[in-house]
């Protein structure tokens, strides 16, 4: 019976986190971004990804990386009311506090070039997860890579 | 001895000379020398010792008697030093630690050392051990002790036992009357759930200090025992609280414009040194807590973090990148006097002063493989005692030989990619696991409780 309640409880709640777009996309409610493939926007129409990559032990902007930004940044213009969070990850090949200030640093470098190009500094705020938050499970380069990541995300506290 | 040769010789004063040296080696190979066991240098086959057990005169007496000697023998065991002989084996039945053993019958099972104990339990609820130490070989009592204490504390006083065997067969001092607070760790590895955990060293009386609801990492002790200094994030901004372990209250360390991680004690517990993370830079601080004054130690751009003070709180090690990749560095208590002391191929961090002050211990990572190591404070001598697919964040025992840390094991067909905490001697020998009720990271290891 409690764990019948309790299977409940859990979908109940994943369902308050997330609701459906018309395209089948999920909303994530605590980051505000909408999920969908395993890849995270900014807009409901997807075109926005809110995810930029970072080689090992590196906190520059990459070419690629800058382009996605880019489109961040056009984004946040079209929008101009939506305060931004912005999280530095890294990958599980490195100590614990170390990371924690990779993260930040990686954060810290996409604010920078947020900021450069025009958007509000007092709309933009950098969050560490080191590597207590990887994004993709197992312990094997391609893993890695998608854990050495910003999260551009919608800052819902404020 | 051959004391045909001494006819042989003919001279007078030859013969006195001779019968002089032959007396004195006589007496020279007659005196035994007392058993010591040296923990320092490389591997040392363990020592076999008997434990009587430790019996009283009423079955409430003997019945807590049993757990006190199981658990002396487990900590005599687990140090990987002593290896207690079976009581099976032993040919003399013995419990009073006021008469002297039959030596012959403990030299026959080759005992080095024997304890002998009795237990009390008096009417006001005290339980009373006395223990004897004896020199089996030389056949002399090593030393003696008694301790009283309230019988809800017969785990500690168990443990001061152990130290005391310890203390006296190896000179250094015990370690067994101590605790490790730690991060238990469950859940899948994208969505961990961590606790703030405490338990006694040997893994009993484990209790939760925080609910998961929170992320918490790396506890350290406050020198008092009584607080820990750990990370945590509620709310927005990750930073560093202290934790009263016996009321749960915590509360926040300073008040400053940006995540606050790494802490440690100094070692007087007057200051909690610790980085702060603003703009993509991290320096490392000291807080004093009683005058709320922070002094900014590090101003490089770049990452200083995972400060350790030296024991006598003058000089303090750290992890940064400023010489382009993350290495390890010794400053004074101010800030000055900034040295690189790491120099080998590879990265290094998580630097920690030994409580002796001779060695420090690291993490480092070096072709894709992670491994602990100590080096003394010059940034010499420095040895790999520990490695593995992913090993770190070293802490020592109070007496600076054995080093606890965080080991997880590459996830393949055979082993399932636990994360949990490993022991190893500072020799580099006998690596064991703690055992944890879940997966289990970031020890820190107690001082001695006083």
């Amino acid at each position: 019976m409690h764990i019948i309640i309790r299977n409940i409880s859990v979908l109940i709640f994943s369902i308050f986190m997330f609701s459906c777009t018309q395209q089948g996309a999920m909303e994530d409610v605590s980051t505000g971004l909408y999920e969908k493939g395993g890849m995270s926007y900014l807009d409901k129409n997807m075109t926005v990804p809110a995810k930029i990559y970072f080689d090992y032990d590196q906190y520059l902007i990459t070419d690629m990386a800058q382009g996605t930004l880019d489109m961040q940044i056009a984004w946040m213009d079209e929008n101009p009311s939506k305060f931004i969070l912005i999280e530095g990850h890294c990958d599980e090949r490195g100590t614990r506090e170390y990371n924690l200030a990779l993260g930040e640093r990686r954060g810290n470098a996409v604010r920078e070039y947020l900021s450069s190009m025009g958007i509000d500094e007092e709309r933009l705020n950098v969050v560490s997860y080191g590597k207590e938050r990887p994004d993709a499970e197992g312990s094997y380069d391609d893993a890695w890579q998608k854990n050495r990541r910003s999260v551009t995300t919608i800052d819902v506290d404020r | 001895m051959d004391i045909n040769i001494f006819f042989l010789i003919k001279l007078k004063y030859t013969k006195k000379i001779i019968l002089s040296l032959l007396i004195f080696f006589f007496f020279i190979l007659n005196v035994k020398a007392e058993l010591k066991i040296d923990i320092t240098s490389g591997y040392t086959e363990p020592t076999p010792i008997g434990i009587s057990e430790f019996s009283g005169t009423n079955d409430e007496e003997n019945e807590i008697a049993k757990q006190i000697t199981k658990l002396v023998i487990a900590d005599l065991n687990n140090s990987g030093l002593f290896k207690v002989i079976d009581p099976k084996a032993y040919i003399q039945k013995i419990s009073n630690p006021n008469i002297i053993p039959k030596f012959a019958d403990w030299k026959v099972i080759n005992t080095q050392a024997l304890i002998v104990g009795s237990t009390q339990l008096s009417p006001s609820g005290n339980v009373r051990i006395e223990f004897r130490l004896w020199d089996v070989f030389a056949e002399q009592q090593m030393a003696g002790w008694a301790f009283s204490t309230a019988r809800s504390n017969w785990r500690q006083i168990s443990h001061r036992v152990a130290d005391k065997v310890y203390e006296r067969l190896t000179g250094e001092i015990g370690y067994f009357d101590t605790r490790i607070a730690y991060i238990a760790e469950s859940g899948p590895q994208k969505q961990r759930i961590k606790r703030l955990a405490i338990m006694d060293q040997d893994g009993a009386n484990h209790r939760f200090l925080t609910d998961g609801t929170n992320l918490v990492l790396t506890p350290r002790f406050s020198p008092s025992q009584q607080e820990l200094t750990y990370l945590s994030y509620i709310g927005r901004t990750p930073r560093v609280y202290l934790l009263d372990i016996e009321t749960g209250k915590q509360e926040v360390v300073g008040d400053f414009p940006g995540m606050t991680f790494a802490p440690r004690f100094s070692p007087m517990g007057d200051l909690v040194i610790m980085s702060l993370a603003t703009e993509g830079n991290s320096d490392i601080y000291s807080y004093n807590l009683q005058t709320n004054i922070r002094k900014q130690l590090t101003s490089y751009r770049g990452i200083d973090t995972s400060p350790s003070y030296s024991p006598n709180g003058k000089r303090i090690v750290f992890n940064s990148d400023r010489g382009g990749s993350p290495q390890i560095y010794v400053m004074n208590n101010k800030g000055k006097k900034i040295k690189r002391i790491s120099y080998g191929k590879g990265h290094y961090s998580t630097p920690v002063w030994s409580p002796r002050g001779d060695y420090i211990a690291f993490t480092k990572f070096y072709n894709r493989t992670f491994y602990i190591g100590v080096m003394t404070a010059e940034g010499k001598g420095e040895r790999v005692i520990a490695k593995g697919f992913l090993v770190e964040g070293p802490t020592w025992t109070p007496n600076g030989r054995i080093i606890a840390y965080t080991k997880k094991d590459y996830p393949n067909k055979k082993k399932e990619g636990k994360t949990r905490i490993f022991l190893i001697d500072v020799t580099g020998f006998h690596e064991r696991e703690i055992i944890t009720p879940l997966e289990a990271s970031d020890p820190a290891w107690s001082p001695l409780l006083n």
